[in-house]
């Protein structure tokens, strides 16, 4: 039996119209704002689009004596530290949140709190990330951590150079610690919903935890857990104060994991007081764009994954 | 409860899947359909609402499309790019006529610059407070950049910055407008160092800095040092170089006098108020990054400002600087007023384009005769427009006046320098007396509506 409303009459209810009116203006006006901000950076940084062209993404410097300026150090450095943070992040928010969601009913409440207390990381301002990774990080590195890994794996390029502290892996360390939370917060989220029929006829299949974990939860989550990612990805990008104290803020070509480098975020916030001649100025809003882009890129390709993840399975959350 | 809106034939992605826990076969089960029930029952589709007229999402629409029509027309029509108007801090004058002894009328001021004069802008206006009650100062520490780009909008009565303006910075002014750059106070910047188990102070030369900062010069018992240095055993250790990260005036005064000393540093690296191409090293974030990076770090260099040795006595080991005649000179308060004292021997620049030249560091840097300054000494300046009742200026005729007295208060009594006066405890050296001088000369060119400003209140 199906019944249909074709025929009716609209509801005249006068305050579903402003509803609708409030509701439909505050999602366009958000998606008006975020092109506003896109050609507001486009128009601001003409100059410096028509000063150097694509080599301001080939090049790797920022000289305000000689006024050529390069982003392709930072870029390499935000990709990098971006990186890091997500393969040292991701399976320690993801396990947090297997943690949480599959233990029994007995301790889930301490587990919820636990869950709960890792969620507190995210209420730390970034500036006080930096000053801790500055004061207790960076020795600890320095002294322990990165001694150990050119003992071990020295022969890798990627850890070639002397043991700064103030490098690109401290970098990473310091933006994985800060996306931890998000992660967690959002996959807790997504494996609770896995509903429980799952997890129960695996169970009864003879599975173990993990093979439950690893072959009913987690591929049910799978497109969830990709969500969550990718908003750690996104603030992981976005990350600038706790970042521009930890990385050693060097504009040229990093060479390894262990050499000082910079990201988008820390060269707009180094510079930015100081520039005032119109090339300068340009140039950082520039810088601002090739971001703003960066993460327009990420969140597409991301997207596009999902969707292609998703569109054969019939499970999707 | 089961969901009635389950068939078996497709299941959509948001419906949950609840029921009897059936297990089928061997399929793999993340492709495993779950039986629930069979019963076929729909919801009607999305209700359509078949009215004619505008629906509540189109109105949405319109609403937003008038909003950013609105605003693109106001910010077109009131604005540029470059905000050239004014907007909050030129505050009128208070209306009540309360004036105290020296008759000024209450105001409010804003400055705007520099990092580097900071902690003692901070004490002036705390102690200026006191002398002219009604007269209110801020002051933004945003940068010189941003100082000169607030002074050229009229956002700020007075800005501050660590060098002098520079050719484009000039052409950025209001046209027809003159600013006048007036020295307030000034700093010396020490190269700070970290080696263990070394406590003398070590010698160096512009040279031998610039090529350490270069990447030249790697270890510290490098015979170029060494040689400097006979009574000290440096250790062979490779060399940490710090800087700061940001643009700042104790690396404008570092690196020129980097410039001045090494050919190949002029001509790969310069010097700049904005972030420059260091070629090895590490960036800390302000002076106090700078100084915890080295304290942290066994073997480090860096750049730094005398003030944060001065505030923090014993913490930071720095060393002397080869100066024109030859003497290896420890900074002190003294010895670098004393080279300011040399920059302005031959008066200060009087026109636009010699002041995008002057320096300090380049006026002594061949100066023999001056035995005992510290070659690495600057200026750092407020900038002030000379006719103040232009309409770039943004000033009324009482912020005119509150802002020459505050200035003139600056160069004269706030430059004391007994042994607990701010100068000293902050370290910021006092401006010489020919500088104060030649600053009161230019403070009595400012005019408002054709008088000058100071003889005529």
């Amino acid at each position: 039996m199906t019944a249909s409303l074709k025929g009716t009459r609209r509801s005249k209810s006068k305050g579903d119209l402003v509803l609708k009116s409030v509701v439909g203006a505050a999602a366009i006006g958000i998606v008006a704002l975020l092109v506003a901000l896109g050609i507001e950076l486009a128009y601001g940084s003409q100059l410096s689009i028509t000063t150097f062209g694509l080599g301001f993404l080939t090049k790797a410097t920022w000289n305000s004596f000689t006024d050529t300026y390069g982003v392709l150090g930072a870029l390499i450095g935000t990709l990098t530290a971006s990186g890091l943070a997500l393969l040292l992040g991701l399976p320690v928010g993801i396990g947090v949140a297997i943690f949480i969601s599959e233990r029994s009913r007995g301790i889930k409440a301490g587990a919820t709190a636990l869950g709960t207390l890792v969620e507190l990381l995210a209420a730390v301002p970034s500036v006080i990330y930096g000053l801790w990774g500055l004061v207790v990080l960076v020795p600890f590195m320095r002294g322990y951590i990165e001694p150990t890994l050119k003992n071990v794996l020295g022969f890798l390029p990627i850890f070639a150079g002397p043991p700064n502290g103030l490098d690109l892996l401290t970098g990473g360390v310091i933006l994985a610690v800060m996306i931890i939370p998000t992660v967690s917060a959002v996959s807790r989220d997504v494996l609770n919903a896995v509903p429980n029929s799952q997890r129960e006829a695996m169970y009864s299949l003879g599975a173990t935890d993990w093979e439950v974990v690893r072959k009913a939860v987690l591929p049910y989550a799978r497109s969830g857990i990709f969500g969550a990612t990718i908003l750690g990805l996104g603030r992981a990008v976005g990350e600038t104060m706790a970042v521009a104290f930890l990385i050693g803020n060097n504009t040229n070509l990093p060479i390894s994991l262990l050499s000082p480098g910079a990201t988008l975020t820390t060269l707009i916030v180094n510079d930015f007081g100081s520039a005032s001649d119109p090339l300068s100025v340009a140039a950082i809003v520039e810088v601002g764009l090739v971001l703003f882009l960066l993460a327009l890129v990420i969140n597409i390709f991301a997207r596009t994954l999902v969707w292609r993840m998703t569109r054969s399975t019939k499970f999707r959350l | 409860m089961p969901n009635p809106r389950i068939n078996m034939g497709n299941l959509r992605p948001d419906e949950a899947i609840v029921g009897p826990t059936t297990i089928l076969s061997i399929v793999p089960y993340s492709r495993c359909r779950l039986p629930i029930n069979l019963l076929e029952m729909r919801l009607p589709p999305k209700m359509n609402f078949y009215r004619k007229g505008a629906s509540g999402t189109t109105i949405g629409i319109v609403v937003v499309v008038i909003v950013v029509i609105v605003a693109a027309g106001a910010y077109l029509a009131f604005g540029t790019g470059s905000g050239t108007t004014t907007t909050t801090t030129t505050t009128t004058t208070t209306t009540t006529t309360t004036t105290t002894s020296t008759g000024i009328q209450a105001a409010t001021i804003a400055g705007g610059g520099g990092t580097l004069v900071y902690p003692l802008m901070q004490d002036w206006i705390n102690t200026y407070s006191f002398v002219e009650p009604q007269i209110q100062v801020s002051y933004s520490a945003v940068g010189s950049g941003t100082g000169i780009k607030d002074i050229q909008g009229g956002l700020v009565n007075f800005g501050e910055s660590d060098a002098p303006l520079s050719t484009s910075q000039y052409a950025g002014l209001p046209s027809g407008s003159t600013l006048l750059t007036i020295p307030i106070s000034d700093s010396g910047i020490i190269p700070a160092y970290n080696i263990p188990g070394i406590t003398a102070h070590l010698n160096f030369t512009g040279n031998v800095l610039a090529e350490i900062f270069y990447g030249t010069i790697t270890q510290w018992n490098d015979p170029r040092i060494q040689s400097l240095n006979p009574g000290v055993t440096l250790p062979a250790h490779a060399i940490e170089v710090y800087h700061r990260s940001d643009g700042s005036g104790t690396m404008y005064g570092f690196t020129q006098y980097l410039s001045d000393a090494n050919s190949t540093w002029k001509a790969k690296v310069g010097f700049s108020t904005g972030v420059l191409a260091w070629p090895v090293g590490t960036g800390c974030l302000h002076n106090a990054g700078v100084a915890q990076c080295v304290s942290g770090n066994p073997y480090s260099i860096a750049p730094l400002e005398i003030a944060y040795e001065i505030a923090n006595p014993g913490q930071i080991n720095y060393g002397a600087v080869e100066n024109a005649a030859g003497h290896y000179i420890l900074a002190n308060l003294t010895n670098i007023s004393q080279a300011l004292a040399q920059g302005v021997r031959n008066g200060l620049p009087s026109t636009d384009a010699q002041w995008t030249s002057f320096s300090v560091i380049q006026e002594t840097f061949n100066d023999t005769a001056a035995t005992y300054i510290y070659p690495i000494s600057t200026f750092t300046y407020a900038l002030v427009y000379q006719d103040m009742s232009a309409s770039y200026a943004s000033t009324s005729q009482a912020q005119a006046v509150a802002t020459l007295n505050f200035l003139t208060w600056v160069i004269t009594s706030g430059q004391a320098n007994g042994p607990n006066a701010p100068t000293t405890t902050l370290g910021y050296p006092p401006l010489p007396s020919a500088a104060v001088a030649l600053d009161q000369t230019e403070l009595a060119s400012i005019t408002y509506n054709g008088t000058p400003v100071l003889s005529g209140s």
